[in-house]
């Protein structure tokens, strides 16, 4: 039976008008209910100088105390520290995750700073990437850790941006959306803090830094976000204190000369940022972070292993041959490490025994000296002992000897004694 | 609007875990809530894709269910000539429409399958219908491996794929049998009684249990696959669902006045069917099911099962194709012979609980 596949045929997309209610007007209504049902994950990445509000910030911005310990200046480099929370509102779950760059700023040279901040977004993407690559993956089900958006915590010197500053958005504005605000802004005059903005945005703009656009070209959003884009950067204060101003409490920093209210448009942009930040864009966010900065990593590395597109006729082909050349690569490194662990095995076991040989030897040597000495030592005494018998000898004949003459001598002496007495007597009669 | 706070609780904490994640309390509103809006705006600007096909022998009225569905014609004319000789081959036809209601955007694509089941000789009749669904999860795949791809890759995967089962009243044929047994693996299925106006209600009772049955015993699992219910609240939606399948559907694209009111139907000289009236027959639950409430999780189990599993088979076998020019066919029978390892990592876990 001869059967033949038709090539779908596309007519063109025209528009079909109905004649009733059909009902898929419900679609994002559906589309909203699953992402709420697998809740939403966003991760802001903080960098600045350690003491300058950012943990402050956070919790403003959530509403809520993260519970953390202020950072101590005495770090020998920067890293980052990240800390996950999960946060509802109404039936909307947010996996929150906020990472603090720990010792940024305090070190004497910070010629590497900014290292371990890209290398921390990096490995986010590559972690994305590789689930991405795996055979058997499960996206749906995958807790996304990339940054979504980086707030720069500009110091509020009132002048213009530190040259570490510069070289470190420079190095993150490809990677990850870059919203830089003036952290502390209760310490700046109002007219200076005009001339300060001005001048970090074209400071930023002379260097190329290309921070996060808020989008304009959707209707409902784009009004806003023009207008906020104009206060950019934002000078925030950030207080988890309240004080009672009128009949309401609110957050704020008491001074003696007055308080500075963080909800206030006059006072701070906090209220600008959070709108931007939270509900205006938050979703813009996550769609630039995946569309825009994964997709250029994940060409960057591809590209790295030797990826290649193809023309159309061998795409087909690229994927086998990549593939098969990868899982190649995979099973001659592993056979690589598979020798070096064997010889370096063997290689151990070899120093082991000589170590083992020559404390044998050691000992040997250590038993013959022993024995040695004691035979030594022991002929020593034995020689001794002859020398202490032949004394003994020697003394034991001459008291013979000794005692001989004595009683001979005594014998003698006696004679002599009774004679000389016998003439004494015969005298004396 | 002031913030509940509640600790999250909820049974699909363990869907995205990550171990460190500790609950927190707000004090007072943030805003969060506000991405739900930000969402549908973004969703409703892209605007959405949807994909059918519709299945089955010549004269049951799939091209008038599309119409009655969509409430469009949405075939220009007929894809076959009805008053011409049927086909002697298999052809797909597909036809695109962009369709738009209270704002939102829908880009419709109707596959249709004239000439199936209508030869002689049926054998291997699906073969077509399964290289065309795998074509588009291989077209899908290639855009998705490029280094450079789009923001939005274009999505032609079949979404569902409805079966028309012709109303004999008896049981399903070995052609219905075998061909649902081939598909449900790679699409989601549902099957549905065609032109049931020629059976009594309690005919179409007895029917659906005799099908039921039959599906039960050969192993098919039509759409809504119970493995893939995520919690109570969707079991219980979807076993009520469940019950009612096959659907006895009928198609009509003509209005006629009953009782004052317009309504779609079918003119006989014993009465007028009315399409959307419950009593007469169900097609408003085909349409609830396909595009009031399920048509999100359609195209999410597509993507995130039925693609999946393509893609890991591709994947592993993709040193064992030779190569040639053009298009690597997939043919089904290689990968119907891997059984068990060429379904995703769903449906491997739950087949072990119970027969979906």
């Amino acid at each position: 039976m001869a059967v033949a596949v038709g090539r779908p045929n596309n007519e063109d997309l025209r528009n079909l008008s109905l004649s009733g209610h059909v009902g898929f007007d419900s679609l994002p209504d559906q589309l909203v209910n699953k992402s709420t049902s697998q809740g939403f994950c966003f991760n802001i990445l903080c960098v600045g100088e350690t003491g300058i509000g950012k943990s402050t910030l956070m919790d403003t911005l959530f509403n809520t105390k993260f519970e953390s310990d202020p950072a101590t200046h005495n770090e020998p480099g920067v890293r980052l520290k990240a800390r996950s929370y999960e946060l509802q509102e109404s039936n909307v779950r947010l996996k929150l995750t906020i990472v603090d760059t720990v010792g940024f700023g305090d070190q004497i040279n910070k010629d590497d700073s900014y290292k371990p901040i890209v290398e921390y977004i990096d490995a986010q993407f590559e972690a994305y990437l590789q689930e991405e690559l795996k055979i058997k993956r499960s996206l749906f089900n995958y807790h996304d850790t990339r940054i979504h958006a980086c707030l720069y915590f500009i110091a509020p010197t009132g002048h213009s941006l530190k040259s570490l500053d510069l070289v470190t958005m420079k190095k993150l504005d490809s990677k990850v959306n870059i919203i830089p605000i003036i952290a502390k802004a209760d310490t700046i005059a109002k007219n200076e803090l005009h001339r300060f903005k001005s001048k970090i945005m074209s400071e930023l703009v002379s260097n190329g830094v290309q921070i996060y656009q808020f989008p304009t070209d959707e209707e409902t959003v784009a009004e806003i976000n023009a207008t906020m884009s104009v206060h950019l950067p934002f000078a925030v204060v950030g207080s988890t204190e309240e004080v009672k101003i009128g009949n309401k409490m609110a957050k704020a920093r008491q001074y003696p000369w007055g308080v500075v209210q963080v909800e206030n448009e006059n006072h701070c942009d906090f209220v600008k940022l959070r709108e931007m930040l939270i509900r205006v864009n938050m979703e813009d966010l996550r769609e630039q972070t995946h569309t825009r900065h994964y997709e250029l990593y994940r060409r960057c590395k591809l590209e790295e292993m030797g990826f290649k597109d193809t023309d159309p006729d061998s795409k087909p082909f690229s994927l086998q041959e990549t593939y098969e050349a990868k899982r190649n690569e995979f099973l001659g490194e592993l056979q690589k490490k598979e020798e070096e662990m064997r010889q370096m095995f063997v290689m151990r076991v070899k120093e082991k025994e000589a170590e083992l040989k020559e404390a044998e030897k050691d000992l040997h040597e250590k038993f013959d000296l022993l024995k040695r000495t004691h035979q030594e030592e022991k002929k020593k005494v034995e020689d001794k002992k002859k020398e202490l018998e032949e004394e003994v000898g020697n003394f034991q004949k001459k008291k013979a000897a000794t005692q001989l003459l004595q009683s001979q001598a005594q014998q003698a002496g006696a004679q002599q004694t009774k004679k000389d007495k016998d003439k004494k007597n015969f005298f004396f009669m | 609007m002031a913030g509940t706070s509640k600790r999250s609780t909820s049974p699909h904490a363990s869907r995205s875990s990550s171990p460190k994640a500790s609950p927190c309390e707000m004090f007072g509103y943030v805003g969060i809530e506000a991405v739900l809006d930000q969402l549908k705006i973004k969703a409703m600007k892209t605007g959405f894709e949807f994909n059918i096909m519709v299945v089955g022998r010549s004269g049951l009225g799939k091209s008038t269910m599309v119409n009655t569905l969509f409430k469009s014609k949405v075939w220009k004319s007929s894809p076959v000539n009805k008053l011409g000789p049927l086909p002697q081959t298999l052809q797909l036809q597909s036809v695109t429409h962009t369709i738009e209601e209270k704002g939102v955007k829908l880009k419709l694509t109707v596959t249709d399958t004239p000439g199936f089941g209508d030869q002689i000789n049926n054998d291997k009749c699906w073969d077509p219908i399964l290289n065309y669904i795998n074509d588009q999860y291989e077209r899908y795949l290639q855009e998705e491996v490029l280094i450079t791809r789009q923001h939005h890759i274009p999505d032609t995967r079949v979404h569902i794929c409805v079966y028309f089962v012709p109303p004999t009243g008896h049981c399903l044929r070995p052609l219905d049998i075998e061909f649902l047994k081939r598909l449900c693996r790679v699409v989601n299925v549902v099957p549905v009684i065609a032109r049931a106006d020629s059976l009594t209600l309690e005919e179409r009772e007895s029917f659906r249990w005799q099908i039921q049955e039959d599906l039960k015993n050969n192993g098919i699992y039509v759409y809504p696959q119970k493995c893939f219910d995520e919690d109570s609240n969707d079991k219980t939606l979807n076993d009520k669902i469940r019950e009612k399948i096959p659907f006895a559907v009928v198609g009509a694209d003509r209005e006629h006045l009953v009782n004052g009111k317009c309504v779609l139907g079918r003119k006989t000289k014993w009465g007028i069917i009315e399409v959307e009236n419950m009593a007469h027959c169900e097609f408003p639950l085909l349409r609830d099911l396909l595009i009031r409430s399920h048509m999100q999780d359609l195209k999410d189990i597509t993507h995130n099962v039925h693609y999946e599993n393509y893609r890991v088979h591709r994947l592993n076998e993709s040193h064992l194709l030779t190569k040639g020019a053009g298009w690597v066919t997939l043919s089904p029978p290689t990968r119907r012979n891997t059984g068990g390892s060429s379904r995703g990592q769903r449906w491997n876990r739950d087949e072990s609980e119970n027969a979906c």
